[in-house]
């Protein structure tokens, strides 16, 4: 019996032992950097659903038709090396050559059609059919170069292209095996290839010998799915995992204290702003009244001691990361100015009462700078119910324009001009809380067009400054992008947000 | 030695509730964002700020209140309808009482969040909605509970001569037989109350918790998870207030048991 | 017997076919699918060109329709996040559930059972004292709160376990504590009052008078009829401990059918929630079947009725 016992403690301890996952010396040693996130891809297969997450791993196995310059956030090649543009409605791109997938099979001409096939099949249901909804077809003029025909001119074609709205599918695969397939295995010319994905736990992926720009530092990627924020912080400050997002700004002591992390921002091109309703009948249809409460939001102190520093004022509504953005004058702290304004506009200050709706989670301490700007409105004798919502319902709200009179949103990442003015300053589209100017709307519908980039900076330029006269949000602040990042990782983040293994490198300590 | 310990603290419970509003150094929803994330110890905030500055021993003391609010109504709600509904049901039994076991089954099979969120749909979060989805799955076990009961009140002696005597059954069911069976609905109701306030924090970690900034326990906990690393004190001392309240209603719950109904099962 | 069986069986049907059309109604109460599963950007005509094509612009009656005849052959079509069969997606997760949560259970019972026989018949000693403290206090302390505060010391700072998913039996150690721990108190407080209260009946004395020794009174005539109450509860929380793990599979990231159903759920994907209350009703009841068997087994007097 003892004998027994004694047997069933030590197989226990072993058992115990045995299987612990490799420890992060020994991740040093086999270079292999372990990502915690939150969720796990919602698929494998390319431009198929717009996802940060999915598209996150997606990256690491597929390559972009172009990339964007880390730094100035401009279109650069990838697998396409020139683009030029041949006429008002045609875009030519010069594709790299000697690239293959991960079955051998060469990239060319023939893949990024097949890709644009692909997503524009309504069988695929692919959301990036909307995206590339004005292009008629991809033409292959020879094995190395392709064009892409437009309906209408569409100068920003350039920056979807540049974003993770084409990852290319291989067409020789994507036939033969079919996208049910390819999505339990994909196959793309990335500097990663696929290993396993267990679902709910990890995704794995190993390096790309043969990558077109030289293999990759990090042997292998793993990707596990933590969903709980203080598990993911508590694998971080255990050594479990190298890679973590959103570290919220009043750990981030804690954090580098630790001794095995250290934090590694970016300013990210994510927005964050508070949206004044002028969609439906309220105090914010007064033009006024927003500007009054321009005057009374203190941007900079919610940046400094709900944020602890951590986030980048923005005055109008395109930030210094986009391309269309021209400088716009703030709209100074004045809570004089704001009441004087109300009293003009018929509200006493003390007897007024607004709601303002908000998310909780989120974006960063999206509930506490919501409680926070109605402190501040409180200074002034204004009442502000905050009302917090589950992010399903805050949609809704939104879309059928249920919200109270204001609400707090995010939006990105917000690399270009179009991608912000169209969908959220007229009254047509679902997240707007603006809309109904005509002078607006014509504008916005002529800058879309303008191919020449200083006419295109002119238009994006005095849309800006409209939409500041307007005041039509208060605009808030660029998003600081905060990673806990494993002290032998070297990586530095990018304000696009894309989270790209290729890029570290495994450093013994 | 339950009764003293039991009623002692869900006496200082119930006073601090009442006089949290005196006893309260500061006013728990004010926001003071120069003092955020204070150690307890700080001078003026004896258990420390929150992220916003808010006093945490103002925050916990109102928090009582809104235990006892929130134990109480749902803890009425569901002694109600499911007494009732146990009560009909076992009286009656046959398909009532068989309707009524897989209504609950169908009830407890599916996801308590679901309630929550068909709720958080129609009334929108806050109080009301935390009642009514705590009511909504907390109702089954009066109903079972007491149709346990009446199946067993039914058996006995007195019952059966009220019925020889011609008593109405209306009359029968209210005059006789849930007398007999109060003292469970008592005691189970004792028992489920800390649940409920338990619960509260479940509630709040899926995300349909209280408003802020309203002062709960549950969403306290909830929310002291994202500044676990760096302040302790935004979990440990609403986690305390919880644990000793489950304990002392509990406790009191047990003792009622005890001198009530010492067979019934919970 | 038999025919109880069957008529047992036909309720389990009804059962889940109410459960279906009841969470059928409450999801599409609860807000616009299709929001949230498609980026912010895109504009409102394609929002609405895939609502259409997915079937949510039809009559409610006739989506319910189409969903009952596709359940029917447990087709539950395809989850609205991942693309993939919404059943498939919850049968690979029904795995790891039921590792949670029958490890769950065994520990409950190995360690609440025990501790409630002890409790009862040294009652009023200190380690009935410290044995109801130790189970007012398990159901007093969320299990959220738990669970973090043993991933701060025993992960981060002792460095003993992993702080989630699964793999060996490391991974499994903190989350069936902790899932164990509710139900733990629970079932210890119930074994004490039931014991308690066989002790007090005739036929213990009987034993005892008999000369028999304590461990025969207590396991032979005592726990047999203890068990009763016992059994019943335990059936009902192995059928909360498949869907209720929510909360322990979400913060050790156990990739299960609670945390499942959760996301998809917040995320409103509808054929997923479905498929997964199909099968944890279908689950629930047939537990619950089995546990009512079972008592009949074990009280021959119940069997009569």
């Amino acid at each position: 019996m003892r004998g027994l016992r004694s047997a069933l403690a030590v197989s226990l301890v072993l058992g115990l032992l045995a299987a612990a996952p490799a420890g992060a010396q020994d991740r040093v040693r086999s270079k292999e950097v372990v990502l915690g996130l939150g969720a796990e891809p919602r698929t494998m297969l390319a431009v198929t659903i717009v996802d940060w997450t999915t598209n996150t791993q997606l990256e690491h196995v597929y390559d972009r038709l172009l990339d964007r310059d880390p730094k100035t956030l401009r279109p650069r090649p990838m697998l396409a090396t020139g683009w030029k543009i041949v006429n008002d409605t045609t875009w030519e791109f010069t594709l790299r050559r000697g690239v293959k997938f991960h079955n051998g099979e060469p990239f060319d001409a023939q893949s990024v059609k097949a890709t644009m096939d692909y997503l524009k099949n309504p069988a695929s249901k692919s959301h990036y059919a909307a995206y590339w909804r004005l292009v008629k077809e991809v033409q292959i003029v020879d094995p190395y170069t392709v064009r892409f025909v437009t309906e209408k001119p569409w100068p920003s074609l350039i920056d979807r292209a540049s974003l993770t709205d084409f990852l290319v599918l291989p067409a020789k695969a994507l036939r033969e095996l079919g996208p049910e397939k390819l999505n339990q295995h994909p196959i793309g010319t990335g500097p990663f290839r696929f290993v396993e994905w267990k679902r709910d736990e990890r995704l794995v992926l190993e390096r790309n010998p043969d990558y077109w720009q030289g293999p990759a530092d990090v042997a292998r990627v793993t990707f596990r799915f933590i969903p709980e924020f203080s598990a993911r912080m508590a694998a971080l400050l255990s050594g479990e995992i190298d890679v973590m997002k959103d570290v919220p700004p009043h750990v981030l002591e804690a954090v580098e204290r630790s001794g095995r992390a250290k934090i590694r921002a970016a300013v990210s091109s994510r927005i964050n702003y508070l949206a004044l309703v002028n969609l439906k009948p309220g105090p914010m249809q007064d033009l006024r009244v927003r500007r009054a409460l321009n005057h009374a939001v203190n941007v900079d102190e919610l940046i400094a001691q709900v944020l602890k520093g951590r986030a980048t004022k923005i005055c109008g509504p395109l930030s210094p990361a986009n391309v269309d953005y021209a400088p716009v004058e703030c709209y100074t702290y004045d809570p004089q100015r704001a009441a004087a304004l109300l009293r003009e506009a018929g509200h006493d200050p003390a007897k007024l009462q607004l709601t303002l709706d908000t998310p909780s989670g989120r974006y960063p301490l999206d509930k506490d700078v919501s409680l926070a700007i109605a402190a501040q409105l409180q200074r002034l004798g204004i009442k502000v119910n905050v009302v917090v919502n589950e992010w399903g319902t805050h949609l809704d709200k939104i879309k059928n324009r249920n919200t109270g009179d204001m609400f707090f949103l995010g939006w990105g990442p917000a690399v270009f001009g179009q991608g912000v003015v169209e969908p959220l300053f007229q009254a047509n589209q679902t997240y707007s809380s603006y809309g109904n100017n005509k002078v607006i709307n014509e504008k916005i519908a002529r800058a879309i067009t303008i191919v020449d980039p200083k006419g295109r900076a002119a238009a994006y330029a005095e849309l800006q400054g409209l939409a500041h006269e307007e005041a039509a949000w208060v605009p808030l602040w660029q998003q600081h992008d905060l990673y806990g990042v494993a002290s032998h990782v070297e990586w530095t983040p990018r304000a696009d947000e894309k989270v790209w293994m290729y890029e570290a490198r495994v450093v013994a300590r | 030695m339950k009764k003293y310990l039991g009623g002692g603290v869900t006496l200082a419970v119930l006073l601090v509730a009442v006089l949290a509003p005196w006893l309260a150094p500061h006013d728990p929803l004010r926001a003071d964002l120069v003092q955020s994330l204070r150690p307890p110890g700080t001078p003026g905030h004896w258990l420390g700020t929150d992220q916003l500055g808010r006093d945490v021993l103002a925050r916990v003391l109102h928090g009582a209140r809104l235990a006892l609010f929130i134990g109480g109504c749902t803890v009425l709600l569901t002694a109600v309808v499911g007494g009732l509904l146990g009560l009909v049901a076992g009286f009656v039994e046959r398909w009532p009482s068989a309707a009524l076991m897989r209504i609950a089954d169908v009830q407890l099979s599916f996801p308590f969040i679901l309630l929550a969120m068909t709720i958080n749909a129609i009334v929108g979060l806050g109080l009301r909605n935390i009642i009514l989805s705590l009511s909504a799955a907390g109702w089954v076990v009066y109903a079972r509970v007491v149709r346990g009961e009446v199946l067993s009140v039914k058996q006995r002696e007195y019952v059966h001569a009220a019925a020889a005597l011609g008593v109405g059954r209306v009359r029968l069911l209210f005059r006789h037989v849930l007398p007999n069976v109060a003292p469970s609905i008592v005691v189970v109701a004792s028992l489920q109350f800390s649940q409920f306030v338990v619960a509260e924090a479940a509630i709040s970690f899926l995300g349909f918790g209280v408003q802020p900034p309203t002062p709960a326990w549950g969403s306290m906990l909830s929310e002291s998870r994202d500044f676990l690393y760096v302040a302790w004190w935004l979990a440990a001392f609403p986690g305390a207030a919880l644990a000793l309240t489950a304990l002392g209603v509990n406790l009191l719950g047990d003792w009622l048991r005890d001198r009530l109904d010492p067979k019934l099962r919970v | 017997m038999r025919a109880y069986i069957a008529s047992r069986l036909v309720q389990t049907a009804l059962v889940v076919f109410l459960s279906l059309t009841a969470v059928f109604g409450m999801v599409r109460l609860s807000g616009d699918p299709v929001l949230l599963f498609m980026p912010m950007d895109i504009q409102a005509k394609d929002v609405n060109e895939f609502r259409e094509r997915l079937g949510f612009n039809d009559p409610l009656a006739v989506q319910y329709a189409r969903f009952i005849a596709g359940a029917a052959h447990g087709d539950f079509g395809e989850s609205l996040r991942y693309r993939s069969d919404a059943m498939t997606l919850v049968l690979e997760r029904l795995p790891a559930t039921l590792l949670l949560g029958s490890t769950a259970l065994v520990l409950t019972l190995v360690i609440a059972v025990p501790l409630g026989v002890l409790s009862a018949v040294r009652r009023d000693s200190l380690l009935d004292h410290v044995g109801t403290l130790a189970t007012v206090l398990g159901q007093a302390t969320p299990g959220f709160w738990l669970g973090l505060m043993m991933i701060y010391l025993f992960s981060v700072q002792l460095r003993w376990l992993p702080t989630g998913g699964r793999g060996s039996l490391a991974h499994l150690v903190m989350p069936s504590i902790v899932l164990a721990a509710f139900f733990a108190a629970r079932i210890a407080r119930l074994t004490r009052s039931a014991v308690l209260d066989v002790l007090g009946e005739e036929y213990v004395l009987t034993a005892r008078a008999k000369g028999l020794g304590e461990g025969r009174v207590i396991g032979k005539h005592t726990l047999r009829n203890a068990a009763i109450p016992i059994v019943t509860l335990a059936g009902l929380e192995a059928g909360q401990l498949l869907g209720g793990a929510v909360i322990t599979e979400t913060i050790f990231a156990w990739p299960g059918l609670g945390r499942l159903t959760v996301q998809a759920l917040l995320n409103r994907d509808f054929p997923v929630v479905l498929a997964a209350v199909f099968l944890i009703s279908v689950l629930y009841t047939l537990i619950n079947l089995t546990v009512d068997l079972l008592y009949g087994w074990l009280d021959p007097r119940v069997r009569l009725q």
